[in-house]
């Protein structure tokens, strides 16, 4: 109970620093007629406010794609990314707003994963994270728990995967992994007891790029487990997920 | 006669060159050209996407009652209208009906007792709207809706778990909201002998930073 203690000393860690973001907001002009200004950062707060060609206005924070704004006057608003961009900046170039987008996706070097899915009736999570050696090499470490009936299972493994087409905009991949898997029985099961075994696994899977940063993912999974008794076990798993990339 | 030569070209290069083409346009606006120049970088605005939750309240655990529970959570804004959020919860189960019948049986030791739950979940901003107090404040506001999955771990099992809800955040400032969350922890559990569906009912109520 006591590291509850902790988190108010966490949240204040996070506290923004006020006075800096005050100093450096930078300043653009308008360029097109008038720029709209709304209540509140979404598409169904009120304009409450017009910004007249020519003015400026320093720019403060931004949530998703829209902007806080204040105006020469000192009055605070929200504006769409797209109006932002109708502004000229103290170079006198047009403001350019990146916005993570396919071009990153080509070019992205690590991949953060979760995903859901079923291992032999089972149901079973993942965490990975995937860093690309090369177009078309990654190195992947991940983490599954899965939650049976009699069972419940924890693996952590380590693979190598290949995506032959990078540029496709929904790309196969094939991997090779392998790793330890703890299988713990439940405790209403009485004379059962822990163990650990070795696997090795293959999976094909495929991935669609979404929009931001973010992928879907679909992937069958076969493990071939190395049983402590010489009796190997095959197991068959597939699974759905988001990734986000950076 | 070279210098002036010199002179005359440099004037000139700077006459036709874009950045005073430029400055004649914006005089045009009425706007002062004569302003130090700052470099604009999108480092310099910050993004508020993430959002820290501490929260507290109450849980039912099915069979064994009712109890104080801390949230902590995470949540990043992926756009105006959805967000994900991992969660983490804990509380502790009280006695069962029949234990506190029979004085002296105990289902489950003291570990045993501890509740735990893990998850991740999609949340949608279903009613973003205007809150208004009194009549000189006004305050940004969402209800939302929510569901995911994750584990329970309780008994000394893990199960997996779906939770679904509804939420009201309101924004007290760009930066600091308050949330009230009810949610909804469903699993299927054999502890008291035959399998069944378990609904762990929650309320809570929280404070988040956005960051």
């Amino acid at each position: 109970m006591k590291y509850w203690l902790l988190f108010p000393l966490l949240l204040l860690f996070f506290l923004p620093p006020f006075s800096q973001a005050e100093e450096a907001a930078p300043q653009v002009a308008v360029i097109d007629p008038y720029l709209d200004m709304y209540s509140g950062p979404g598409r169904g707060y009120p304009i409450f406010r017009v910004v007249k060609e020519g003015e400026w206005i320093s720019i403060h924070k931004r949530k998703n794609r829209w902007f806080l704004i204040s105006t020469e006057s000192g009055v605070k608003g929200w504006v769409a990314k797209h109006q932002l961009e109708r502004t000229l900046n103290l170079e006198g170039e047009q403001t350019i707003i990146k916005a993570p987008g396919w071009r990153d996706f080509s070019q992205r070097n690590w991949e953060l994963a979760v995903m859901v899915g079923s291992l032999d009736g089972s149901r079973t999570m993942e965490l990975s994270g995937l860093y690309f050696m090369t177009a078309n090499l990654g190195l992947e470490a991940n983490y599954n728990v899965g939650l049976g009936r009699f069972f419940s299972t924890e693996m952590v493994g380590v693979a190598i995967q290949h995506q032959p087409f990078p540029a496709w905009r929904v790309a196969p991949y094939i991997s090779l992994g392998g790793g330890i898997m703890q299988i713990k029985p439940k405790a209403t099961l009485v004379k059962a007891e822990r163990r650990e075994d070795n696997y090795a696994n293959v999976t094909i899977g495929l991935r669609s790029y979404l929009s931001q940063r973010f992928v879907l993912r679909l992937q069958y999974k076969e493990y071939l487990l190395f049983n402590s008794d010489e009796n190997n076990e095959e197991l068959k798993e597939w699974k759905i997920g988001f990734a986000a990339f950076f | 006669m070279e210098n002036r030569f010199c002179c005359f070209l440099l004037a000139m290069l700077l006459l036709s060159s874009p950045l005073t083409l430029l400055a004649s346009e914006l005089d045009e606006f009425g706007v002062d050209t004569q302003i130090e120049r700052r470099e604009i970088s999108e480092a310099l605005i910050d993004s508020e996407n993430f959002e820290l939750t501490a929260s507290g309240g109450i849980i039912s655990i099915e069979d064994f009652g009712t109890n104080t529970v801390m949230v902590a959570r995470l949540a990043y804004h992926i756009s105006e209208d959805f967000f994900a959020e991992a969660s983490y919860g804990k509380s502790e189960a009280g006695l069962s009906s029949a234990e506190s019948l029979y004085g002296n049986i105990r289902f489950l030791s003291d570990d045993e007792r501890e509740y735990r739950y893990y998850n991740l979940s999609i949340g949608y901003n279903a009613l973003p709207g205007e809150a208004f107090i009194s009549s000189g404040h006004a305050y940004n506001s969402a209800l939302y809706l929510i569901a995911g999955a994750g584990i329970t771990d309780f008994a000394g099992d893990e199960v997996f778990t779906i939770n679904y809800g509804i939420g009201y955040r309101l924004l007290v400032s760009d930066w600091l909201a308050l949330r009230v969350d009810s949610r909804d922890h469903v699993y299927s559990s054999e502890l008291l002998g035959r399998e069944k569906t378990v609904h762990n009912l929650e309320m809570l109520f929280g404070m988040s930073l956005f960051f």
